[in-house]
């Protein structure tokens, strides 16, 4: 028969036994994390799809007189700087000029080979207008990312007018189109 | 002109660019003269295609998200420009026409 004291001292002794295995387990198996690894942020960010964060995985030695494993994986996001997206889209426009014309290099010359004036330059104020069909493509970036676009523009038209007075009897006009 | 222009985010509502062109210029020439007061005037008509090149710099400003403006500033080189020649031999030549230009655009985003 097993009295009150010795059922007690043997419950103590199972108790420690019990809890140093639980210690000596806990220190040969450290925690470990479980999960798939992989958070797709994207429907936070659907324009960021390919946005993703990589687990961050805390673990908790546990010492003898602490017989408890903590394991937590946290889903906290690594920075992400490196991805981006693209918007883009096509533009019509006008474009409105006020313009200073100059014409550069100017020479006149007669029928007997004689050049009245070399190197003559000329100033006129002008006006142009333009017709423009353009394609832009944006970059969307993230965080510290700085944002670009680029920008083509084609089939634009440009009318110039350029008067230039040679002598008081002559005058050469020029569009430039 | 085909132009290409790289746009610079600024965290604003104006969206600083810089850009370069390069196109076809064609320079009509219209050269007139008056030889004297009994004669009337002679015009000769010439055109002359130039490869053109530019530089722009500016600033656009979306007034939503469809409409936006643009000012800024444009350099251009339009090539030489020839008067062609009259019976008598004359012409006028230049080797360039440049053109410094104030620009003010809209462009409509679809």
């Amino acid at each position: 028969m097993i009295s009150p004291i010795s059922f007690r001292k043997h419950a103590r002794v199972f108790g420690c036994t019990a809890l140093i295995c639980t210690a000596l387990l806990a220190l040969t198996h450290p925690a470990h994390s479980a999960g798939s690894g992989v958070y797709d942020f994207s429907h936070l960010y659907p324009e960021y799809s390919q946005a993703v964060a990589a687990p961050v995985v805390s673990s908790t030695r546990v010492s003898a007189s602490t017989p408890v494993s903590t394991s937590v994986t946290e889903p906290v996001s690594e920075p992400v700087d490196s991805y981006t997206g693209i918007a883009d889209g096509y533009y019509v426009g006008s474009r409105l000029t006020l313009s200073v014309a100059d014409l550069d290099g100017i020479e006149l010359h007669n029928g007997r080979g004689y050049t009245f004036q070399e190197n003559g330059e000329d100033f006129d104020a002008t006006m142009g207008i333009g017709f423009l069909v353009g394609y832009a493509g944006k970059a969307m970036a993230f965080q510290s990312e700085p944002s670009w676009s680029m920008r083509i523009d084609s089939g634009t038209i440009l009318i110039r007018s350029k008067l230039a007075r040679m002598r008081p009897s002559e005058t050469l006009v020029t569009k430039t189109i | 002109m085909l132009s290409g222009f790289y746009d610079f985010d600024i965290s604003s509502k104006w969206e600083p660019y810089v850009g370069l062109g390069v196109g076809w210029a064609r320079n009509h020439s219209e050269y007139t003269r008056a030889p004297n007061i009994n004669n009337p005037d002679q015009t000769i008509e010439s055109d002359v295609d130039n490869l053109a090149y530019s530089f722009q710099a500016g600033a656009r400003y979306p007034f939503s998200s469809e409409w936006v403006g643009e000012l800024g500033y444009r350099f251009i080189n339009f090539g030489e420009v020839d008067s062609g020649t009259f019976s008598g031999g004359d012409s006028v030549t230049a080797d360039h026409h440049y053109s410094h230009d104030i620009v003010l655009g809209m462009s409509y985003l679809y």
